[in-house]
């Protein structure tokens, strides 16, 4: 067991050194840049991919039938009756928002 | 000078070049932790400190900042090693080329890496961080993410291998 021991205890006082650790710490931090690039480039190639299907859906959509539709909607409208819902709809928007800060200031 | 887990703060604030600081801290550590689980593979013992790395800043968001970098550090080296040895023959007609890259401070020590030959890849692994880095074996169970008793046992069956 003594052997065994006086060997675990050389290789335990050895130290390994890369021989330029200037060049090596270059030449790992060129690998992570060029990591960081790659996984850039396929998140930014997602978001473009993503964005020409939604064009490409876009573009394909009927819109002659949506526009005549949302015309017809509109000239059925009760315009009198809608401004009366968004006032009360605003109006009770602004009555939560101001409770909501009192009792936000409440709590403080 | 600047501990570990400020550098880790200050990369995943600032960017990769802070990341440098611990690469040139580090790259011997993983340089020599390569060559003795490998048997002494130079290039393979490289690539693993690089992958090592490469890895560490990629899963560096995940790091837990309340322990310990070394050790997380170890533990991914050491998985990189495992990876690389399943493919260790792809390495050996390049050895010779890339013999002079590194330097030891004594002479070659072929002793230690005849003494763990008869071992396996997971079981050089084990006996290298226990009595050549001397880490505990909740330590070890920690790093490599397995439990205490597993390394005791993979341990003992080793150290068995070589009486």
């Amino acid at each position: 067991m003594s052997a065994f021991e006086s060997i675990l205890s050389a290789e335990r006082s050895k130290v390994y050194q890369q021989r330029n650790i200037d060049l090596y710490t270059y030449y790992t931090m060129s690998l992570i840049a060029q990591a960081e690039a790659e996984r850039r480039m396929k998140a930014r190639l997602k978001i473009l991919g993503s964005m020409m299907l939604i064009s490409v859906a876009l573009m394909m959509m009927p819109f002659k039938p949506l526009t005549a539709s949302l015309a017809s909607y509109l000239t059925r409208l009760d315009w009198q009756l809608f401004l009366i819902l968004a006032l009360v709809g605003y109006g009770l928007a602004l009555c939560m928002a101001i409770g909501l800060r009192g009792v936000r200031l409440a709590f403080r | 000078m600047q501990t570990d887990t400020q550098i880790v703060r200050a990369t995943l604030k600032g960017g990769s070049h802070h990341f440098g600081l611990l690469v040139k801290r580090y790259a011997d550590y993983l340089f020599g932790l390569g060559m003795r689980i490998s048997g002494g593979h130079v290039a393979l013992a490289e690539d693993a400190s690089q992958q090592a790395f490469l890895k560490a800043f990629t899963y560096l968001k995940s790091f837990n900042q309340s322990k310990d970098f070394k050790h997380w550090l170890t533990g991914i080296a050491v998985n990189c090693c495992r990876d690389l040895l399943k493919d260790a023959s792809r390495y050996s007609e390049f050895e010779g080329a890339v013999e002079d890259s590194h330097t030891s401070t004594s002479d070659s020590n072929d002793e230690f890496f005849k003494l763990i030959r008869p071992l396996n890849d997971e079981e050089k692994q084990l006996f290298v961080l226990r009595y050549v880095y001397e880490y505990t074996i909740d330590e070890i169970a920690q790093m490599l993410d397995i439990k205490p008793g597993t390394v005791k046992s993979k341990l003992s069956r080793g150290v068995e291998k070589l009486r």
